[in-house]
């Protein structure tokens, strides 16, 4: 074998097994050139993708924040709702409520003379 | 009506796409090819990959605005550099861990060994398979026992048919010791091989 057989039977082998690299390998290389051929989009536009997911993040984070301490806001509210409706909706009678005063001073009264 | 700057702007942009292009087409022509040489050179799958990677974003960062044919040498010189950084760390690396007494895990010897013995999972002809093989893998440990200026050489001349003069830039070395590593690569690879390939 001369060396230019040599030579090409060296170069159709190396041809050969880069054939079969598999597709992990073909997928890693088009991944690298993907993120080498973004480094020509200008600055800007990379930073901003760059940081978009942690944007989204922080402006999920304070969306979250801010339910909540509504919420607990909301709650002593509903609470206080809960107790006017059970007034209403109660077998009392409304004019206990009415002269509660009267009843107040009568106790005081029957506490000073007792 | 454009305004100059709008028009400027468009230009701009098609410039950018044309360039885009074009470098995804240099890179997809020679990214196989790259990561073979430098897993020859370093011998590990991941590792090459990550220098070819380097590489590629090392050529758009600082050389895309180079003439497109120049890109080649350009590339293969980033290339070089990488495989060179990696023995430079990889010898001190190896220096620590000889001193640490650090050795390879005996079960990942086993996985290895145990995957090795796996069938074929294509159903091929195990003797033909293995004469194939056979050759490949001598091949690559024929390429693989050169020193590493032989090797780098041989695969830039013989493989990427680049230019002595190119190989040389590619090197950062005389034109003279590409002719020299190359021609001593092939008597040896030639006394390596020939013999089976017959």
């Amino acid at each position: 074998m001369n060396e230019n057989d040599f030579l090409k039977k060296v170069k159709t082998q190396l041809d050969e097994q880069t054939e079969h690299l598999g597709a992990a390998t073909l997928s890693k290389l088009n991944q690298s050139r993907q993120a080498a051929l973004a480094q020509l989009q200008p600055r800007g536009h990379r930073l901003k993708q760059k940081w978009l997911p942690a944007s989204g993040l922080v402006a999920a984070v304070l969306l979250t924040s801010v339910f909540m301490f509504r919420s607990e806001e909301i709650i002593p509210n509903g609470e206080q709702g809960i107790d006017d409706i059970e007034i209403i909706a109660s077998n009392d009678n409304l004019e206990l409520y009415e002269q509660l005063d009267f009843y107040m001073w009568l106790l005081e009264e029957n506490n000073s003379a007792g | 009506m454009q305004h100059d700057w709008a028009i400027n702007k468009q230009i701009g942009k098609d410039r950018t796409l044309d360039k885009t292009h074009a470098l995804d087409q240099f890179l997809s022509q020679v990214e196989r090819r790259a990561f073979k040489i430098a897993k020859l050179a370093v011998g590990n799958h991941d590792e090459a990959l990550d220098i070819v990677q380097d590489s590629m974003i090392g050529l758009v960062q600082k050389y895309a605005n180079r003439p497109a044919d120049e890109w080649t040498p350009l590339f293969y010189h980033i290339l070089q550099s990488r495989i060179r950084d990696w023995y430079r760390k990889n010898k001190v690396r190896t220096t620590w861990m000889s001193w640490l007494g650090f050795r390879k895990n005996g079960e990942e010897e086993e996985l290895e060994n145990a995957l090795e013995a796996l069938p074929d999972p294509h159903g091929r002809d195990p003797s033909q398979v293995a004469a194939n093989e056979h050759s490949m893998e001598d091949l690559e440990v024929a390429i693989q026992t050169l020193p590493l200026r032989q090797q780098q050489a041989f695969l830039l001349r013989t493989w990427e048919g680049l230019s002595v003069a190119d190989t040389a830039t590619a090197m950062k070395c005389s034109q003279g010791s590409v002719k020299t590593h190359y021609s001593r690569a092939v008597h040896t690879l030639r006394e390596a091989l020939e013999e089976h390939w017959t």
